[in-house]
């Protein structure tokens, strides 16, 4: 982390306890409040240094809210000003969870820019439905006519676009199949979220 | 990281950032850090005070001889589909309907309607006038006075005196998209150049007019592009002192000329926002405008130097013809809200920045405490 940052924890009261952490420590139950208390940017830089260090540059894409991840809600007044409480939330998770344990947003759910930006807030892992900007679902065999390159999946260019979404962020993306192997990349077929799928998954 | 070190310094310090680090800063790859510094000169200057007004946007015709490869608001001629033109009386209703809780603030922007007379506008602010007689009138972009000055056969001072006497208090900062002569060959070669806006403003600022400034960014131009921009307000600014706010504008495809190209993605926008803050450093205000970002974004942004929210705007359709999904207009209490949770302090003001009145800041956000209160559950405790 840089000195701002170190000189921001270190007013917090959390550089020790910050240390410890991105060294593999367990994040210690008396720092909580501080943490919570801590202003969202020191908080964010903290979150994002766990995250390089637990997950890397890697952006994983589930199909379904998969179990072993904290899915992290936008909150019911998800219309607007959840925003900075989403983030706090994804970045204090981020933080106290075991390295083990990966945080993530559900894009269909917060919207695709504060998806984006949670990721540079300590979210590894991205789940959504494949929609049109309008959230109408994209059905499997759609197809679009692209310049250059005939009839192409409208699933796949989502993807493609999703991508390009978490390259411009600086990550890596890679897309999972519903059986959530991974390292597999662009595979499978889009299973939508429902409850039945997401039995097990945490959200908080 | 260790780009930002030496700009650190000079941040601290107060000192005027070059165009290789402004460049730099566009570059970083530490975006948080990046906020922090931006944050830090916006904590500076205004500490947690965070501004917004009760305005009432008015677009009175989409009628437009400029042809904007990023507008997907204007149509060419009166007849063509989609396109309207007011009545005066249909525009001076639309304030009146607003006289059980008045906006401080009307702000018009409009096509560049070749077939209206130039006592159309010179009315339309006197109605609105006639409406409110305190309404504060901030009209006409610096490209409209421009066109205004050659359709009409008047100096841009000429213009501008004109209006002035009709009630026109100050000027809104569209128009400006990208100064570049190369970029705006491109995406706007019929209109003002960058040279003739800034030659408006800096007749408007002579003649004690306020204005703000903009830049549509997240198209075809690059980060050079936009610095360039920004040091062109900065040298404005350092010989007028005219300019209150600076709004980037992020551009939305949406049926419009440039529909192949992604619009900017959130990270560009707070990128923007916080490189903006740390530039242009005799700027007092940097706004996130919340109908091009989103609310959500917005709020975001009052981390990553912006202070201004705008205001509640109520009818917005520039954007929304280009396909924004931000809603019609914010309630005064939801954006209280949004400021307060983000920690800071709701000022409504007028659109001189004079305070109608300063809200209580939460004492603690309202973030946090969400936090605190989900950790009370057993989520955590089970993964712990």
């Amino acid at each position: 982390m840089s000195a701002l940052v170190d000189r921001a924890l270190e007013r917090a009261g959390l550089l020790t306890a910050a240390r410890a952490r991105l060294r593999g420590e367990p994040w210690p139950v008396d720092a909580d409040g501080r943490l919570a208390a801590a202003e969202l940017l020191t908080v964010g830089a903290l979150a994002d240094a766990v995250r390089a260090r637990s997950a890397g540059d890697v952006v994983s894409f589930h199909e379904i809210a998969s179990p072993g991840v904290v899915w992290v809600e936008a909150g019911a007044r998800a219309d607007a000003g959840a925003g900075l409480a989403l983030l706090r939330r994804v970045a204090v998770l981020r933080v106290e969870l075991p390295d083990a344990v990966r945080v993530g947003v559900n894009y269909t759910e917060t919207g695709l820019e504060l998806a984006q930006i949670a990721l540079g807030f300590g979210a590894s892992e991205l789940c959504g439905r494949l929609a049109t900007k309008r959230g109408l679902p994209i059905a499997e065999g759609a197809t679009k006519r692209v310049k250059g390159r005939g009839q192409v999946s409208a699933q796949e260019l989502q993807r493609d676009e999703l991508a390009t979404l978490v390259g411009c962020a600086g990550r890596r993306a890679v897309f999972l199949p519903a059986a959530h192997s991974p390292h597999a990349s662009h595979a499978g077929h889009a299973a939508r979220p429902t409850d039945e799928a997401t039995e097990g998954a945490t959200h908080v | 990281m260790s780009d930002l070190k030496a700009i650190e310094s000079k941040v601290s310090a107060g000192a005027r950032l070059s165009a290789e680090e402004a460049l730099a800063l566009f570059r970083t790859p530490d975006l948080l850090g990046l906020a922090r510094l931006a944050n830090q000169v916006r904590e500076r200057l205004h500490g947690d005070r965070t501004y917004f007004n009760k305005n009432l946007r008015v677009e009175v015709t989409n009628v437009c001889v400029a042809s904007c490869l990023f507008c997907s608001f204007a149509r060419l001629e009166e007849h063509m589909p989609g396109a309207h033109t007011m009545s005066l009386e249909e525009a001076w209703g639309k304030l009146e309907a607003r006289l059980d809780d008045p906006p401080s603030e009307v702000h018009v922007v409009n096509g560049l309607h070749p077939g209206l007379p130039f006592t159309y506008y010179e009315e339309l602010l006197r109605g609105f006038k006639r409406v409110k007689p305190d309404v504060h009138l901030k009209c006409f972009t610096a490209v409209e006075l421009h066109f205004f000055a050659q359709h009409y056969g008047m100096t841009v001072r000429e213009v501008l005196t004109r209006l002035m006497a009709a009630g026109l208090d100050s000027l809104p900062g569209g128009g400006a998209e990208i100064f570049h002569p190369d970029v705006r060959a491109r995406i706007s070669a019929d209109k003002a150049t960058g040279d003739e806006w800034l030659e408006a403003h800096r007749v408007a600022h002579g003649l004690g007019l306020r204005s703000n400034a903009t830049m549509l960014y997240g198209h075809v131009e690059t980060f050079e592009h936009r610095v360039d921009h920004l040091l062109r307000l900065r040298a404005l600014q350092d010989e007028t002192g005219g300019f209150q706010a600076f709004i980037p504008l992020a551009f939305h495809p949406d049926g419009n000329g440039m529909k192949n190209l992604p619009a900017p993605t959130a990270m560009d926008d707070l990128r923007t926002v916080a490189v903006s803050r740390l530039v242009l450093d005799n700027f007092a205000h940097i706004k996130a405008y919340w109908v091009s970002m989103t609310p959500k974004i917005a709020q975001v942004a009052l981390s990553f130097g912006a202070d201004d929210l705008d205001g509640t705007i109520v009818h917005e359709t520039i954007y929304k013809a280009a396909g924004s999904r931000s809603p019609d207009g914010l309630g005064v209490g939801e954006l209280v809200r949004l400021i307060r949770e983000a920690g800071r302090r709701p000022v409504e003001r007028d659109t001189l920045y004079n305070v109608v009145r300063e809200h209580e800041k939460s004492a603690v956000p309202e973030a946090a405490m969400k936090v605190r209160e989900r950790k009370a559950g057993l989520h955590l405790e089970v993964l712990r």
